[in-house]
């Protein structure tokens, strides 16, 4: 009598955590990938030595704001 | 060390720091006639009828003296040690001086404790201009990043943050690493604390004023009366502190059951957090402290019946 | 004390030394039935939350965080009940007596016996239980840290090679395993691609601190065992000082203070040697966490001064 409460408690709470969803909803489980951005406008890519704010062609704003040195990006990735 | 007290008689209620001749005598309070309440500086929260420099002076002496005994009986104190003799003499003195009770007294602590132990209270939050902390990061500064943290809790998918923003989503990766290593790394609290007051103010930027959480009208009327309500507000956190109790994800449970998003119902606890550390009343302190956990236990037991009882039920005395 | 009042205690005890005697033993069953649901529900329990721990795909593992708190829920309650019931019979039951009776009643010890049997189970039975219950749920969170950073580990090395400029096609490797989006050039053709690792790549920053800690176990143990010593050494010391009060014999007495001096010497030198087992500690397990993810040495660095200072 007294297993079959506690047993009974566990299942619900199981299924209960199961069954509800998490705030934020389901996370997607992601694979790496590797993209590129080519200017909206002119239809050119982005190179390195360019910086990655603007286009180099027809300059085009990527990115509005100023870049700093960060966690990958440098802030000599701003374009000229 | 300190002048009568003298209020509107010198019709200077708003001076600060005023050099008033020193007088030994703590007899001032005995003149019943003459007493006035006394004032405080309204941003030190220090009585206007003395110098901060002779308080901060008297506590050091008497700490100093206090020291000076132990180590002479062999006690070895460390930093920890003395921050607490002055810690504990700074409450002495200000009591003495102010003849408060201690709600004052921690509302007191509370507007100096950047000042006095190195770390921020939410509410006052005293902000350098060149705090190298709060140095934007890619151009974001700290208000801007919080807006946006606020937009992404309250359900608005962090593309359309960043498209509003103007910078790829790499920025926002980067800005999300940064600015929490510099709350690890600030052991003033400083970029935490305003963080929170920033949240709590639910600020927004230009930007992104024309993104809106979906929100029902029963949310919207749920939001508002938390805002103002402090005791509805408060049944929804013990509510939710109970949802938890009982295996169930407690912010989703409040979007289901109140139509409130998470990042909504924290802006509003830490609106509440920093009003009761501006405003110290143990009293009220302890009353909603109470409400809550009434609520807390009313809730529990309306999930525990959906379980089926707790395990323990039938175990009595 | 009770020696002498032997004889009055068979004549003539006082009615409400009955009443004491019956809340005793109902506490005391009561309590013992409250153990034993505890210890039922967490045997049973204990299994289950490991198995859901496994299962959980959830990058958060947040079907578990539920369960677990729900469990951690029912042990608080029962908890909870206990406390109350101390409140509202056991102390309400001493409360109502004590009042009644003169202090000078030769009988008054019972009554202060009786709080402190029934607070000794309590507190020390009851809590010391609930205490371990707690230790053994808390268990079921560990997971081996190892075995997750060998999954990143491979995927990385599957996938290093596998990606192509998306402008040219040329081949672009991988160097190292990024912790959030980055920009990568192209090595022909310059452009900016940008790199996204997946999402078990970025939990790598999630699970490095645990990793160096797990690796450092074993220092950290030193550490304790170190500080351990020092109030083991203290209590030793203390329990030798008071037996040398009733002790008369010169000779007997000077070989406790040999003895009392050699212990405060061992427990000065564990004072000494604590901390700076502490700081091999931490630097090993900076060092490992550098190791793991060296994109957060310079913040780590940091947090490592920090630390240090803030002890």
């Amino acid at each position: 009598m007294e297993e079959k409460k506690v047993n009974s408690f566990l299942d619900k709470l199981k299924a209960n955590a199961k069954k509800q969803s998490n705030y934020g909803g389901e996370l997607e489980i992601t694979q790496a990938q590797m993209n590129v951005r080519d200017c909206p406008n002119c239809g050119a890519g982005r190179a390195k030595q360019d910086g990655v704010t603007h286009c180099a062609y027809c300059g085009f704003e990527f990115i509005t704001v100023q870049l700093t040195d960060g966690v990958y990006i440098k802030k000599e990735d701003n374009s000229i | 060390m300190f002048k009568k007290l003298f209020g509107s008689l010198t019709g200077d209620n708003k001076q600060e720091n005023q050099n008033y001749e020193a007088q030994t005598s703590n007899n001032n309070y005995e003149d019943d006639n003459n007493y006035q309440e006394t004032e405080y500086d309204p941003k030190t929260l220090h009585g206007t009828h003395y110098d901060v420099e002779d308080f901060d002076n008297e506590v050091a002496a008497r700490a100093e003296a206090w020291i000076a005994d132990e180590r002479a009986n062999g006690e070895n104190l460390d930093e920890k040690d003395i921050q607490n003799i002055y810690f504990n003499y700074r409450r002495a003195v200000y009591t003495e001086w102010n003849n408060c009770d201690s709600d004052q007294m921690i509302r007191f602590e509370h507007a100096n404790s950047l000042k006095y132990s190195g770390i921020q209270t939410s509410g006052f939050v005293k902000v350098d201009d060149n705090n190298p902390f709060l140095e934007p990061v890619h151009g974001v500064d700290l208000r801007t990043y919080t807006a946006m943290c606020l937009k992404i809790s309250a359900g608005i998918d962090y593309l359309e943050v960043c498209k509003a923003m103007g910078f790829e989503p790499i920025i926002w990766e980067e800005l999300n690493t940064i600015w929490p290593q510099r709350m690890g790394e600030d052991t003033s609290f400083t970029v935490t604390t305003l963080f929170g007051q920033y949240y709590a103010e639910n600020v927004t930027v230009p930007q992104l004023e024309n993104l809106k959480a979906e929100i029902s009208e029963e949310g919207a009327a749920n939001l508002e009366r938390i805002r103002t309500d402090r005791y509805f507000y408060e049944e929804l956190a013990g509510a939710r502190q109970a949802a938890y109790e009982y295996g169930i994800d407690g912010a989703q449970w409040i979007l289901d059951n109140f139509g409130i998003n998470l990042a909504d119902f924290q802006s509003v606890a830490m609106q509440w957090m920093t009003e009761q550390n501006q405003n110290w009343n143990s009293e009220d302190i302890m009353e909603f402290t109470n409400y809550q956990q009434e609520k807390q236990k009313e809730y529990a037991a309306k999930f525990a019946a959906e379980q089926g009882g707790n395990i323990a039920d039938d175990v009595n005395f | 004390m009770f020696g002498l009042f032997k004889k009055e205690k068979e004549e003539s005890l006082p009615d409400w030394y009955c009443e004491l005697q019956e809340s005793q033993e109902r506490w005391f069953s009561f309590l013992e039935k409250l153990e034993t649901k505890m210890e039922e529900f967490a045997t049973a329990a204990i299994p289950e939350l490991k198995q859901i721990l496994e299962e959980d795909d959830d990058l958060y593992k947040r079907t578990f965080q539920k369960v677990y708190s729900g469990v951690n829920g029912q042990l608080n309650n029962i908890r909870e009940k206990a406390r109350d019931t101390f409140e509202e019979k056991i102390l309400d039951t001493y409360q109502n007596i004590n009042s009644q009776v003169s202090v000078l009643s030769k009988y008054y010890g019972l009554i202060s016996d009786f709080r402190t049997v029934c607070s000794d189970r309590y507190h020390r039975g009851f809590e010391d239980k609930y205490e371990y219950w707690r230790k053994q749920i808390e268990k079921t969170q560990e997971r081996d840290l190892e075995i997750e950073y060998q999954k990143i580990l491979d995927e990385f090395e599957s996938i290093k090679d596998k990606f192509s400029c998306k402008q040219c096609g040329g081949n672009i490797t991988i160097e190292k395993i990024f912790l959030i989006e980055t920009y990568i050039s192209c090595p022909y053709c310059k452009t900016q691609n940008t790199f996204a690792p997946s999402t078990q790549g970025r939990n790598l920053q999630s699970i490095a601190r645990g990793l160096a800690e797990q690796r450092t176990a074993h220092l950290q143990e030193a550490y304790e065992i170190e500080n351990e010593k020092e109030r083991a050494l203290y209590h030793q010391r203390h329990e030798l000082s008071l037996s040398t009060i009733h002790e008369t014999d010169k000779k007997i007495l000077s070989e406790i203070n040999a003895k009392m001096d050699e212990l405060e010497e061992q427990r000065q030198s564990a004072i000494q040697n604590a901390p700076k087992l502490y700081h091999t500690y931490l630097r090993a397990m900076y060092d490992e966490w550098n190791k793991i993810t060296p994109d957060l040495k310079e913040h780590n660095e940091k947090m490592y001064q920090n630390q240090l200072k803030y002890k």
